[in-house]
């Protein structure tokens, strides 16, 4: 949620960027942007189940490798927040 | 070594047909043989770009059914006599040529230049599969806006799937006095979104435009955006050369306030 305070404290460029960023990730993921921060929830619920974490200093790294119609690897890490 | 390179973005209008001849004319100043290929059947824009569109007899749909030689169809630049345009057919559609028919054109263009740079058109259908068929090497061009640079990485997925080793970035109009203010997103913005190797940054300048209004290049004129794409020639042809300072044209004052501003 963007709020009027958010707004006013950030530059539209640091907006577009992290529009960008979720945008891409999502398309990446081919999954939606609230799917993703689902997700993002779980990973860290199951993680602080066995470790204790602060939740702003983690950053998850998901490698996703599939095999194309060509035998080739695409292997893409996305970063989630 | 002849070099295939293909010019795309996925979305249309972020400067693929500019790059592409200021790239090729940039190749054909360091005394390379260049052939340009407008790959986008039905919407030809390449030639309009040189400045040549009143010399277009054949066309590479020509070529591919046999009307003509590949060297009829060759159109030698105004200006650069190593510099060639290989143009598209206005009046045809996409589905004209195969990926097949492309690859073996570009096989035949191989023999004669340095450098192949295919003019990719907008979109991912059969034209982008059409010029991407036939590349080794790819680069891609964005702006730093949101809706190009999430094109811009599906563009890359897309590439790498296909087997394309090496994909680099142009970020193009770039106004370094948004960046500065905050309000556009910077080179490095977009660099560590997309996670692809910088070729090079294109500043917004109105030198671009009034060259394109001349059919001419602003590569070899004395503006930043000229030298930017002279650097990504050097580049491409493996030279190294340092990143150009798009702030060298503002003044010092307004360098000094921004770094206040800064904080």
């Amino acid at each position: 949620m963007r709020t009027h305070q958010d707004r006013s404290r950030r530059t539209s460029g640091e907006i577009a960027k992290a529009r960008a960023e979720l945008t891409v990730t999502s398309d990446r993921l081919d999954c939606s942007q609230d799917e993703t921060a689902r997700m993002r929830e779980e990973i860290m619920n199951v993680l602080s189940k066995y470790m204790s974490l602060e939740k702003e200093t983690v950053e998850i790294r998901l490698q996703i490798a599939s095999r194309t119609k060509r035998g080739l690897k695409d292997v893409k890490t996305i970063q989630i927040k | 070594m002849s070099e295939v390179i293909v010019v795309t973005s996925g979305k249309g209008g972020v400067g693929k047909t500019t790059s592409t001849a200021n790239i090729g004319a940039g190749l054909a100043r360091m005394n390379k043989k260049v052939v340009l290929v407008d790959t986008d059947i039905g919407l030809r824009n390449l030639d309009v770009v040189m400045g040549l569109e009143n010399r277009i007899i054949y066309n590479l749909v020509d070529v591919v059914e046999g009307n003509c030689r590949i060297k009829q169809a060759l159109i030698r630049d105004k200006h650069y006599p190593g510099l060639y345009l290989l143009p598209s057919a206005q009046t045809r559609d996409k589905s004209a040529v195969s990926p097949e028919q492309m690859i073996k054109l570009v096989d035949g263009l191989t023999q004669i230049f340095d450098y192949v740079i295919l003019d990719c058109p907008a979109g991912i259908e059969q034209g982008f599969r059409n010029a991407t068929a036939a590349a080794q090497r790819a680069v891609v061009v964005t702006t730093p806006e949101v809706s190009s640079i999430r094109d811009a990485d599906r563009i890359i997925g897309l590439l790498e799937a296909g087997g394309i080793k090496k994909i680099d970035l142009i970020v193009n109009r770039i106004r370094v006095d948004m960046v500065r203010r905050g309000e556009m997103m910077s080179v490095e913005d977009v660099l560590d979104i997309l996670a692809v190797h910088l070729l090079g940054a294109i500043p917004d300048e109105e030198s671009v435009v009034i060259a394109a209004n001349h059919g001419e290049y602003v590569v070899g004129s004395d503006t930043l955006s000229g030298q930017a794409y002279m650097n990504i020639a050097r580049r491409i042809c493996g030279e190294t050369v340092p990143r150009l300072d798009l702030e060298a044209g503002t003044t010092l004052f307004r360098r000094m306030t921004s770094l206040f501003r800064r904080k």
